[in-house]
């Protein structure tokens, strides 16, 4: 006996007896509680599966606490036969009751899953949605903010614009832009009054190597800029203006897309012709200057020697008899160191250095008229005719009266050699209130000056007339007496202005000289 | 439809239902291989519900740790019954029935660790019980959240 259970089956009946009676209330009460989560949250699929599990736990209990309570009563009550007939049922209520709880939790699982995909898709969907709001409301702010937004580039554009334009307009150099072939698409008001254009459409489309006065110059611009896709302070000489050739400097480069093929040629041009004519002009006085001062050394060494000699010749002409060859002889000395002394002076007036200032304050119309009349006989003869157009309110001003007749005389002299006979002299007076300058022309109708020797006119000793009828210091001696009255004197050959060419005027002598106020010529 | 079927089954085997041993008697073979059946569709169900809480907590806190426990339970109970079921058959035991002295019936048999586990797990109400509180204990606690959330939200609107 001591290898065999005999163990009191009362405990298990006393546990089965108040677990199934506890069950019962408990599957109640768990009723109770799962209806009432239904009832706060209806659409929650965990409390709607609670509350099926919970009844089917009712049902289990009721069958287990059936299972459990009825054989004891039975046993009890001395009718254990009439749970045989139940028990069956109760049983197969029990398996129903896990099958059907197995099932819930299944299907629950399932369920869940699909919710949860559902649920997946739903937040996709919210996301997508709340993408699409915050998309909608961007578009609904940019379609609102689009007329402002629009507004404002274009006040952007348009200030851009206009600064620009500013820039292109206003610009005193010559800006254009040209196409890939080189010819001119569109061009400042600057550039079309250096080329002496009226309407940009005259100009539109002609190759900018046209405008270049020297082509091969504007061959080697354009390679330059082809190969370079840049040229800076390029220097050459356009077809401009009627006064003459431009004298530019160019700065041009290439106008390129993204993919960096050229569209085109953009460029400024600056006006160095005003700049070039002055540089030439300072060369030309600097020259002036030194020969001057070389001039005026001579001529200071030559006068010592050249008065001894004068007053030597003259000493001994005295004491020779007169019909005598020896004083014929010294006579030519007399005469040629005459003309020595004359050139001298002219040489110590063109160097301004010796001569004393004798200036006054005169009328100049008076100074040119005295000067006209002496000449006046001389030209008559050749049939020479003045025209004379003076300035009838012609400012005073101070000047050396002697020293200018010297000048309105080489002028006229020199006038009357270009002529030869018949032809006229025309002489002018103005003057400009608003530069203070008085302008004498003296212009013929002789043969002209041909350009190579426009610029060595002034030149000491330089002359085209023939040997022994000039010294060549005419004209340098003029420059120097204009040039100590702080004024300039200049040619034209041919003269450019229409009333002077009218005129059959070939060459002219512009003399300007400074508006002096009365009391102002000390400091002068 | 499988619901269907399988309830229909069900149904249909508890109409021809015979008594048999076990811990609440069922039919001579059918009875007992479809209740063995439907404990094993439980322990699968069982065990997939507290994967997925497990793996997918819907939320956290006291309530969810009871449904746990209660599932925890409910799963022990059915392994129970399932041992019980399975091994009533192979057992050299019997019940020393007392008639109307309940206090009399004892459970005889050989000594054997087999024999003493089946006494053990008709306890089984030591574990189904409380399978029910905490299960009970989880769906009030539910609600008084609810209840609690509604209140505070209520609170905030007025």
């Amino acid at each position: 006996m001591e290898d065999a259970f005999n163990l009191p089956l009362f405990p298990v009946y006393l546990v089965d007896y108040l677990g199934a009676t506890v069950m019962v209330i408990l599957s109640f009460c768990a009723l109770i509680f799962a209806k009432r989560l239904t009832r706060l949250a209806p659409k929650n699929i965990l409390w709607e599966y609670f509350f099926w599990f919970s009844v089917v736990m009712v049902v289990f209990s009721i069958s287990r606490g059936v299972g459990h309570l009825l054989p004891y009563v039975f046993r009890l009550a001395g009718l254990p036969e009439l749970w045989d007939a139940l028990d069956p049922y109760s049983g197969g209520l029990n398996t129903i009751a896990l099958c059907g709880v197995a099932i819930l939790t299944l299907h629950y699982h399932s369920t869940a899953i699909l919710i949860d995909r559902a649920k997946s898709d739903a937040l996709s969907l919210e996301i997508a949605n709340d993408r699409l709001r915050m998309a909608h409301a961007d578009l609904s702010r940019l379609n609102q903010t689009l007329e402002q937004q629009v507004e404002e580039r274009t006040l952007d554009l348009r200030l851009s614009e206009e600064k620009f334009r500013g820039f292109f307009e206003g610009s005193k150099d010559m800006i254009y832009f040209c196409d890939a072939a080189g010819r001119l698409c569109d061009i400042n008001e600057s550039g079309l009054r250096l080329l002496g254009v009226e309407r940009q459409q005259d100009i539109v489309g002609q190759p900018i190597a046209e405008f270049f006065l020297d082509r091969e110059r504007g061959m080697q611009y354009r390679t330059l800029l082809v190969a370079d896709g840049q040229v800076k302070d390029f220097e050459a000489e356009f077809v401009g203006r009627e006064d003459g050739p431009l004298y530019l400097m160019i700065t041009a480069s290439a106008i390129t897309d993204r993919a960096g093929a050229t569209q085109g040629y953009q460029g400024i041009a600056k006006d160095l012709t005003h700049f070039k004519k002055m540089m030439e002009q300072l060369v030309h006085s600097e020259k002036m200057t030194s020969v001057g001062q070389l001039a005026a050394g001579v001529a200071h060494e030559i006068n010592t020697p050249l008065g001894i000699i004068l007053g030597y010749a003259q000493l001994l002409e005295e004491d020779f008899e007169e019909q005598t060859e020896v004083h014929e002889t010294l006579g030519i000395i007399e005469k040629q160191a005459k003309i020595c002394r004359r050139i001298v002076a002219d040489l110590l007036n063109f160097s301004r250095q010796t001569l004393e200032h004798n200036k006054l304050y005169a009328d100049l119309n008076q100074c040119l008229e005295e000067v006209l009349a002496i000449v006046n006989h001389t030209l008559n003869m050749d049939h020479i005719f003045i025209h004379r157009c003076l300035a009838e309110n012609l400012p005073r001003t101070c000047f050396d009266n002697e020293r200018m007749r010297q000048v309105f005389v080489n002028l006229l002299t020199n006038a009357h050699h270009a002529i030869g006979s018949e032809g006229i002299i025309g002489v002018w007076s103005r003057w400009y209130e608003e530069s203070g300058q008085i302008e004498i022309i003296i212009g013929d109708s002789g043969s002209g000056i041909p350009p190579d020797q426009l610029g060595r006119i002034f030149d000491p000793f330089y002359t085209t007339k023939g040997v022994g009828k000039g010294t060549g210091l005419g004209l340098s001696v003029s420059f120097g007496i204009i040039q100590d009255h702080n004024g300039r004197i200049e040619v034209k050959s041919p003269p450019l202005e229409p009333e002077l060419v009218a005129l059959d005027m070939h060459t002219t002598f512009h003399i300007f000289l400074p508006i002096i106020a009365e009391g102002q010529e000390k400091e002068q | 439809m499988k619901k269907y079927a399988v309830l229909l089954a069900c149904t249909f085997l508890l109409c021809w239902s015979v008594p048999a041993w076990a811990v609440q008697a069922h039919g001579e073979a059918e009875g007992p291989v479809v209740h063995l059946m439907a404990h094993l569709l439980l322990l699968v169900a069982l065990l997939l519900l507290l994967y997925v809480l497990h793996t997918r907590p819907p939320d956290t806190g006291l309530s969810w740790r009871s449904l746990k426990l209660s599932l925890l339970f409910f799963l022990l109970w059915d392994m129970d019954h399932l041992f019980i079921h399975w091994f009533a058959g192979d057992m050299y035991a019997d019940i020393r029935d007392s008639g109307v002295n309940l206090v009399g019936d004892y459970f005889v048999g050989p000594r054997t660790v087999l024999n003493f586990f089946y006494y053990l797990g008709r306890f089984d109400h030591l574990l189904c019980v409380p399978a029910l509180w905490f299960f009970t204990s989880a769906l009030r606690d539910f609600c008084e959240a609810i209840e609690k959330r509604r209140q505070s939200r209520a609170g905030q609107v007025f």
